[in-house]
This record gives structure tokens, sequence and C-alpha cells, in this order.
């Protein structure tokens, strides 16, 4: 018996008993027959064939259960054959389960439920993605960045935020885009800019257009001018730290106070920053080389990080964290103090070195 | 019984077909079921809870009888047209001939 097969004799027993008794068996042998032919004629043939087979079920159910059968309140009536004492199908017999039988069944789906909740829940909280930046390039409308696996990381006018602070990815390729939410709540930004590098690879294949995208994710119109820099401000977690004004400038006073601001990023205390302190969301516990390569390309990616990783091992030591002011001086291109989103913003088009 | 009112209203095209199935010949579930597709050039496709429930009603209005075929095994009875069954799909027949004779001497004017 197919599980097709077996399906439809469950849905069978929604039908009253007398009503399964008298035209069970022959529904099913109807049903595999003409389930088998319409598997013959293709796979497409064959999903018509259930969705219809459902809905006749779903009509045939219900005026079966509302309307009255003289035909088989009078089976005398009717030629219906003696019960041979062969039960060739079980499954449309009347039969009720015990109680004790529903208590277990009942107890075990909510064990079942709980458990398959749980690993869910666990799923989100820690995702296992590898940041992998590979090539760039603008593609005029959005610059696109591609992450060397399947997925797209994309900036300038590809990402947006919209009024009540959900950060929008807009991925891919126009006209075919495709648009993340990210949400940036209070004291989650770590968590959002993790998100947002963890969509790339999990979700790479949606598409929609992208105006539509920008209006139904964002709420705004996609011809507004969008504070890109200021969005980058904020999801990415140094400069976030960096820029402790928000005013989307790190000043003068903010280079100056960088040893500092980035001490308190360090949180394993031993000294360094790693490429997940630094907002890089990698595999929990893994030392393979893709993940190595994946951690330098992170920490090359960002200019930031670059500059403060002089060395270029991945890491931000504790000698180069007490250098950090100078480092980021070396962005100040205009030698006006400060660095602003032009100085700090990735260029897709040309690695930071 | 209602077959006293339902013998007087037109007839579905599903319950129309399975009438004119049977009016060949008795058939089961599934050579009705490939009949009625055929006879209808694809159009009327029954789900196998559709035709049992049109089936039961004809059951139930005596229209048509079940029975056992010979050498057929218990999942494959057989359906056929009773006498009840026979005058009520000649009065449809009937009724759309001279539906049909109607429609050709109004529509065929103005179409030319």
């Amino acid at each position: 018996m197919t599980m097709l097969l077996r399906l439809y004799c469950l849905f069978l027993r929604l039908y009253p008993a007398d009503y399964r008794a008298a035209f069970g068996r022959e529904m099913a042998g109807v049903f595999e027959r003409a389930h088998a032919d319409a598997w013959s004629h293709g796979a497409l043939r064959g999903a018509i064939f259930c969705i219809r087979e459902l809905a006749g079920l779903a009509f045939g159910v219900l005026l079966a259960r509302t309307r009255h059968s003289e035909f088989l309140e009078h089976p005398a009536a009717a030629t219906v054959p003696a019960f041979d004492g062969v039960p060739l199908f079980y499954t449309c017999d009347d039969y009720s389960p015990r109680r004790s039988a529903l208590l277990q069944g009942g107890i075990l789906s909510l064990a079942c439920f709980s458990l398959v909740t749980a690993a869910f829940e666990y799923g989100v909280n820690h995702r296992t993605f590898r940041f992998m930046p590979g090539t760039a390039r603008d593609t005029g409308q959005s610059q696109v960045i591609e992450t060397g696996e399947s997925g797209f990381l994309a900036f300038g006018k590809s990402m947006v935020s919209s009024p009540d602070g959900a950060l929008v990815l807009v991925l891919g390729h126009p006209p075919a885009i495709g648009a993340i939410d990210v949400q940036l709540g209070a004291g989650s930004l770590r968590q959002a800019w993790s998100n947002l590098v963890w969509v790339l690879r999990v979700r790479p294949r949606l598409r929609f257009v992208a105006p539509a995208a920008l209006q139904s994710h964002a709420g705004v119109p996609a011809s507004d001018p969008v504070d890109f820099a200021a969005v980058y401000f904020r999801a990415m977690p140094v400069i976030a730290a960096l820029d402790a004004d928000h005013d989307g400038v790190v000043s003068a006073a903010e280079i100056t106070n960088a040893q500092a601001v980035l001490k308190t990023l360090d949180k394993n205390h031993d000294g360094k920053l790693t490429a997940e302190e630094c907002g890089g969301s990698v595999v929990p516990g893994s030392d393979s080389e893709s993940t190595k390569r994946a951690k330098l390309a992170y920490m090359r990616f960002h200019p930031v990080l670059a500059a403060l990783d002089a060395d270029h091992d991945g890491e931000i030591s504790a000698a180069e964290i007490k250098n950090a002011s100078t480092a980021l001086k070396a962005l100040d291109g205009n030698h006006d103090g400060k660095l602003t989103a032009g100085e700090i913003l990735p260029k897709p088009g040309v690695p930071a070195q | 019984m209602k077959t006293g009112s339902s013998s007087t209203a037109p007839l579905s095209e599903p319950v129309l077909l399975i009438l004119l199935s049977l009016a060949e010949q008795p058939r089961h579930g599934y050579a009705i079921l490939k009949d009625v597709e055929e006879m209808s050039e694809g159009r009327v496709v029954l789900s196998t809870g559709t035709l049992y429930g049109a089936l039961g009603r004809l059951l139930d209005d005596r229209w048509i009888e079940r029975f056992e075929e010979p050498e057929a095994s218990r999942d494959r009875q057989a359906y056929r047209l009773t006498a009840k069954g026979k005058t009520i799909l000649q009065a449809e027949v009937a009724r759309l001939r001279h539906l049909t004779r109607l429609a050709s001497l109004r529509a065929s004017p103005e179409e030319a």
C-alpha cells in the first residue's frame, strides 16, 4: 500500500461509519487505480490529481455528514455483500482506539512538538555561518559583493533603514532582487549584524522586485534618498562603539578614545579582538582552514578593521589596540581630523588592504 | 422520498454524464470515472469523493442500483440504471433536445 493510499484511507475515516462501510473499500480501489493512471502521465498531472482528490474528499465528507441517506439507512435493500472474514481494508473499518492509547499518543505528540520547537529555537540562536567575502563589483543599481558561496552582500543603494528601525538588505542583481528584514532593536546590534551576514547564505534565492521590496519591507518609496551610511554605522559593531555619540562621524575625540572603546569589545578579556568580537559571524569552535580564511576576509573587508589589524593576521592584538588612534587617523584621507562615512564604508570594488 | 422533487429539476452535468455512462452498460466506479472524462473530452474530471457522493445520491433516489459483478472482487461493485433512472434520463434528454432545437431556431438568424 503506497503512502498516498494510506493517507487517503486515513481521510476516509472522516466519513460516517455507515458510508465507509458501504463505499470505503470501493473508493480506495478507485483512488488507487486513478492515482496510478494520473502519475503515469507525469508529476504535474499527479499533483493536480492529488489536489482534486483532496478537495473532492472535503466536499464529499461535508455532504455525507449533512444529508440523510436512505440507501445507507436500509442496507438490506442494497446488494452489499456480507463480510467474508478477510480483513482486506483495515483502515476504513470502524475502529476506536483505547483511551490509554489516546493519552499516550497525546503525550508523545506534545513531547515531539516540544523537541522540534526547542531544536528550532536553538538553531535560531546558534547559527552556523561562515562569512566568506569574495569578489566584488558595482552593478550600477547597487554595489554587490559576492560572498564566495551562494549569497550576496549588498551595500550602497541596496541597504535601507525603515522608520521603525528595521534594516532591510536588498540582495541580488537588479531587477531580480531579494529583501531581508533585520531587526535592529536596542541592545541587539551584534545579533542584527550576525543576522545580516547569516541571511546571505540561508536566503540567497529570495526574489522580489526592488521597488516593491523597498516599499513593503522598509515602508519607504524606492525613489526616496536613504542614508545608507547611518545604517552601516549602526549595524557594524566596532564602528557603532567608536561613534559614541551616534552622529555618523567618528570625531577626533572619539578617535583618541578608540583604545578604551575597543577594550570594551574584548568580551573574553584576553587582551585582543577576534573577528567574532568585531562582528564576524563564524562557526563556533571551528578552526578549519576555510573558517580562518573567512575571518581574515572579514577583517580585511571593513576598512576600519583592516586599519586596526595592522599585521593582517585576522586579529586586533593588544599592541594594535594600543595603537588604535594612530591606525584610525591613517584612514582620514582629507586630514580633517575625523572619519566620515566616505572614509569608513567598505569599497566593494577594491578590497581593503 | 425526495425523488419527486429531484426528478423534475434539470440534472447537473456530472450527474447527467454518470447516467449516460451507465445507460450504455453497467459499470464499476473507476470505469464510470474514465468514461465521464472521455465523454466530456477531459472537461469533467470527477474525484472519487465527488463520484461516490453522486452515486450515493443516485442510489438514494433509486435511479441506479448496485450489484455484484460475477468474478469481480469486493471493491468493484458495479452500478446500473434502474427503470426509474432510464425514465429520468430520457426525460432529461428530451428536455435538452427541446432546448437545442429552440436555441437553433432563435440563435441561428442572429449569427447569420
